[in-house]
């Protein structure tokens, strides 16, 4: 079987932000979700403190409580592990925003306004605005899919997962510091899981959880 | 032609995507961009052939395609009916006809050549470098001897780029991506996508990372410092001290300096008398070196084995090399001192510098390519952070002793050239240098079209313009006088004030000085046109705006020139349209893919073609059959097509270019790691800018008016600028800092990045650390009101924060503009800056940018 999962060394982010515009411009995501955030923080006391930067987007959990909770039936885990989100078939209750410990699922609320704050509801939409209407419905739940039409495109098209740019999550690709690896972690030669094995395996953020993700880390501040 | 415009294929990636060159920011990344079915570019990728980004994008890149719809676009040519200008004021906008935009235009160009072509004030950033030979035929072409980068030339590189040629005949330095392993960030976010070969030099830091100590010297916990190993807090404006404090352990506790490099390659044995000249040979004139054996000979006449330290007599003079001078004249540097200026810890003083030495490296070697190199992986980086400074050429003339005297200059893991490749010259780059008499690396910078530099220094006369270019013998820009010689007018007996302003992508009013200054200086010319995509706050102040193109609709064949020092492959790349615009250009029928298709008719309704025609053939060095013929008018397509063919090869014209549009071509080693190949030094005792300040004197004594002249000193030191000595309630220094997510300030009209930056780093805040903000009443998230000491005010949103040293109030970026979706909310630093002789260098034009001020709650706000 093939589960597909991603490697994040946090060591390495640069707190750039590209995956957070990538993402956002491949999902066309609403203007106010943001699938796949780089988080900060601040720690330690002047002169010695710092700030923390840790990229995060949806655990893809095998055990996943989002899917557990949803009422629709609109999210599901795919085979190759993906969790996605038929926003079709969204009631919009939103439980699996409550029931997720990441944050990962958004909710589109159209509120009809455009995208720059204070800029006049008569402005014409940016085009990921624009194109966000077109490809989410209003009312339902979105998420971050490991980009899984690159996956698919590449599938069908032969081109190799986590490695061409038109088959590898649109986060992977702009990382300028390649902190991120996407491969097949029920393979033990793939990119991730040498990557992890090299690293003494990974870790995941709130353990506590227990919702076996298939997003790891190495190097956590 | 118009079959290829919008293509949507040229790469190997499939139906929709194109390849061209994002050009948001100076790094210009190759990329491939979509267009989907409706005919709209909805995603940009790297492209992953391009060696110079490696298919990677930042923040800004990906998000590049916004604003190609955007509603406030200017799409005809429009003509000002309100004579009133100034903030605010609607320019009553009318649009008129392309013929009659362009016969103004070149009306006023063909009076103001007649009159004085100098008084033709043309301001663009990118220009330059975006179209190499094309632009600076544009300006030879009409009789100008340069042009302004405006802003760039105020706070970019004043204290960079002429001593980068002075050591390294290069445009700007950077540390070696591939070998550096010690790396300090002066004031700089080198490897935090927030400088020149970004995208290359994160990439190799991030998977080096356990292998590279990264030190970030900054007031700010920056994005760089964030990511750095250490973070060394600074008071703003005084790094020069640490640094002089470094090289005082270097040459005289820790001994640790390069003395082949030194003696071989610098100019830190020439002897140097009691009056700071050099001592010379009575024969030759040339400067002379003490050697073990034969005494006082010619530098370039001994054994290679000159001494660097010690006194000599020489014809009974007391002599003693340039180094012995140096560290002489740093002994006055203790770390002790160092601290009570810097506030960085004396015992950190001695580690950095102890770090620094050890991390050099001196004496060790590397193979590369078959050839055994020196490698010195440590060096220092800094761009703004030094430069925007009073005393900025001595902060400058400070650092560039610290990669220079452990030799890591232009070899493995030390601080690279980058020359840029310039004018369209490709596989031109003098990777060598020619010596000036005394043997030094003399090669000319080209700042803003005209020759000129550090050294040798320029001979001074009266100044011909407000940017008293002629009374800087030494500075790459002069810019900032214009502004001080528009609000003094007579303070240097009114030099000749421009006629007309014509502006392209310079958005003068929002990114240089105040916006009422600036204004000031706008209103007095009598003509100004902007060509420009979207209203802007410069534009708002023209007589004739003509509508400019987005990135994503331009062809630039020569985007990108990568003929760069170290690892990798060099590049040429340019952009082409990945859409065709829907915007009639200047010349009926053809389709409209740059503005210098409107230069071009600009030139040929002045009179000035067969002058522009010349010009590119000898800038360009075109070659037969593709010269101009210079009475002949051909298309911007023909002009690319033969260019193209000259410097890549026949194949190479504008079908290649459409179709393809990437060349490649490995480096010799010569050519990655140049230093060791050439002869001409570096220096590290700095005699020519005596010879500078004498020359100076003179002029400005003949001329009877005031001129500093303190700072032509043959070694550096750090002097206090005019917030240093603050007094209550101003005792805080206000600073600016970039952010990853934008560049310049064109990107915060980009809807995408704003409100990422509402989210992620919040540009209506300014940093303050809680033991500041406690002693003033603020608490996090307070809406408070920095002042400045001449009044100058900005609103803004408390970040209490621990990221800040005590003394500093930190912004972030270049917004506030003032136009539709520019951010009108955030801090606009520049409107707290002072231009006034207190807070310029007279040596490098810089502008002081650390300014003493107050911070204060506005009673009840919060935001």
């Amino acid at each position: 079987m093939t589960r597909w999962g991603m490697v994040i060394d946090a060591a390495r982010c640069v707190g750039c932000q590209a995956c957070t515009v990538a993402c956002k411009t491949e999902n066309q995501s609403p203007l106010d979700a943001w699938y796949a955030p780089v988080i900060e923080w601040e720690s330690g006391e002047f002169p010695d403190a710092t700030l923390n930067y840790l990229p995060v987007l949806c655990n893809h959990c095998e055990d996943a409580p989002c899917v557990t909770a949803c009422p629709s039936g609109a999210l599901t885990r795919r085979d190759d592990g993906i969790v996605m989100a038929d926003e079709d078939v969204c009631i919009g209750s939103r439980a699996c925003m409550t029931a997720c410990p990441y944050g990962a699922l958004h909710f589109f609320e159209d509120r009809g306004t455009v995208a720059v704050e204070g800029a006049p509801a008569e402005a014409v939409p940016s085009v990921p605005e624009r194109y966000a209407h077109q490809r989410h419905v209003r009312g339902a739940v979105s998420k971050c899919t490991y980009c899984a039409h690159k996956i698919d495109f590449g599938l069908e098209n032969g081109l190799e997962v986590g490695v061409h740019p038109l088959a590898t999550p649109a986060c992977v690709v702009t990382c300028p510091a390649e902190c991120r690896i996407f491969g097949d972690l029920d393979d033990p030669d793939s990119n991730v899981s040498q990557y992890l094995a090299e690293h003494s395996g990974g870790e995941v953020l709130r353990p506590d959880a227990k919702t076996l993700p298939s997003t790891q880390y190495v190097g956590l501040p | 032609m118009e079959t290829v415009l919008g293509a949507r294929s040229g790469t190997a990636y499939g139906d929709g995507w194109v390849r061209s060159a994002c050009t948001i920011c100076m790094n210009r990344c190759g990329i491939l961009a979509h267009v989907n079915d409706d005919g709209v570019v909805d995603k940009i990728l790297g492209d992953p052939d391009n060696p110079h980004n490696g298919g990677r994008t930042c923040a800004k890149g990906d998000a590049g395609f916004e604003g190609l719809t955007d509603s406030d676009r200017i799409t005809t040519p429009l003509r000002r009916t309100n004579p009133t200008k100034g903030v605010g004021v609607d320019p009553g906008w009318v649009p008129i006809s392309w013929d009659e935009a362009l016969d103004e235009i070149a009306g006023h160009l063909r009076d103001t050549i007649a009159d004085d072509p100098e008084k033709i004030l043309y301001t663009s950033f990118d220009i330059f470098h975006l179209r190499g030979a094309l632009a600076a035929s544009w300006v030879t072409g009409l009789g100008m001897p340069g042009y302004s980068t405006w802003s760039a030339a105020i706070f970019c590189g004043n204290n960079v780029h002429g001593i980068a040629y002075m050591n390294q005949n290069a445009f700007e330095g950077t540390p070696d991506p591939t070998y550096s392993r010690y790396i300090l960030n002066f004031g700089a976010q080198f490897g935090s996508v927030v400088h020149y070969d970004t995208m290359h030099a994160t990439h190799e830091l991030s998977v080096r990372r356990s292998d590279v100590k990264l030190v970030s010297i900054d007031p700010v916990c920056s994005s760089a410092a964030a990511v750095a190993d250490e973070w060394v807090p600074i008071r703003p404006g005084t790094d020069a001290a640490l640094i002089l404090g470094m090289v005082d352990q270097l040459l005289n506790e820790l001994g640790i300096y390069d003395r082949e490099f030194l003696k071989n390659f610098t100019n830190a044995a020439y002897l140097v008398g009691p009056d700071g000249r050099y001592v010379r040979d009575r024969h030759s004139g040339k400067p002379v070196v003490w050697d073990e054996h034969n005494g006082a000979q010619p530098f370039d006449a001994g054994t290679g084995n000159a001494a660097l330290r010690g006194t000599y007599a020489v014809d009974g003079v007391e002599a003693r090399p340039g180094l012995q001078v140096l560290a002489d004249h740093v002994r006055a540097y203790t770390p002790e001192y160092v601290e009570s200026v810097t506030t960085v810890p004396a015992s950190t003083v001695r580690r950095l510098a102890r770090e620094f030495g050890e991390a050099a490296c001196i004496g060790h070697t590397i193979e590369i390519d078959g050839v055994e190199l020196p490698y010195r992986p440590a060096t220092a980086i800094w761009y703004r952070g030094l430069s925007a400074h009073k005393h900025s050429m001595l902060n400058g003339l400070s650092i560039i002793l610290l990669p220079t005297l452990v030799g890591a200059i232009d070899v493995p893991g030390g601080l690279l050239g980058e020359p840029w490749g310039l004018l369209g010259k490709v596989k031109d780059r003098t990777y060598t240098s020619t010596a000036s008499d005394d043997g030094l690396i003399s090669q000319g910078f080209i700042g803003g079209g005209r020759v000129g530099g550090l050294y040798p220094p320029r001979p001074t006369s009266a100044p011909r313009t407000t940017e008293m270019w002629e009374l800087l013998p030494c500075a790459p820009y002069g810019t900032v006088f214009s502004l001080l010689n528009s609000e003094q007018p007579e303070l240097f007996g009114s030099p000749p004030f421009p006629s007309m302003l014509l502006t392209y992508q310079s958005n003068m009013m929002k990114t240089s000085g105040p916006p009422d200054i600036v204004e000031r200086f706008i209103q007095r010319i009598p003509f100004v046109a902007s060509i420009a995509r979207r209203f802007e706050e410069t534009t708002m102040m023209a007589d004739i705006v003509l509508p400019d193109l987005h990135y994503l609709e331009r062809l630039t064949p020569f985007a990108y020139q990568h003929l760069s020092s170290g690892d990798g492959l060099h590049s040429v790349y340019g952009a082409k349209p990945v859409v065709a615009s829907t915007i009639q250009g200047p010349i009926p029928g053809e389709p409209y893919v740059d503005a210098m298709q409107i230069y071009l008719e600009l030139l040929r309704r002045a009179g000035r073609l067969s002058h522009f025609n010349e010009a590119f053939n000898n800038i360009a060095k075109m070659r037969e059959p593709y010269r101009l013929d210079p009475d002949t008018s051909y298309s911007y397509f023909e002009i690319c097509d033969r260019w193209l063919r000259n410097t890549l090869g026949d194949g190479k014209g504008l079908d290649w270019h459409l179709s393809d549009g990437l060349w490649t071509d490995d480096k010799t080693v010569q050519e990655k790691y140049p230093r060791p190949f050439f002869e001409a030094r570096a220096q590290v005792y700095f005699e020519f800018m005596l010879k500078a300040k004498d020359d100076l004197e003179r002029t400005v004594q003949e001329l009877g008016i005031p001129w500093e002249t303190d700072d032509y000193q043959p070694l550096p030191d750090w002097k206090p600028g005019p917030a240093y000595e603050r007094s209550a309630p101003y005792d805080l220094f206000v600073t600016n800092m970039k952010v990853p997510n934008h560049a310049l300030s064109h990107t915060h009209k980009n809807s995408i990045l704003n409100t990422l930056s509402n989210r992620h780093n919040d540009l209506k805040s300014v940093w303050i650390n809680p033991r500041t903000a406690a002693a003033r009443g603020i608490t996090h998230g307070d809406l408070v009101e920095i002042e400045t000491t001449q009044g100058r005010r900005q609103t803004a949103t408390a970040r209490v924060t621990q990221l800040v040293h005590p003394e500093v109030l930190a912004t972030q970026g270049c917004g506030g503009g003032w136009t539709k979706g520019s951010g009108g909310a955030e801090v606009n630093f520049n409107a707290l800056l002072n231009i006034d002789v207190e807070h310029i260098d007279f040596v490098s034009g810089a502008l002081d940018s650390a300014i003493a001020a107050d911070v204060r709650p506005v009673s009840g706000g919060r935001r």
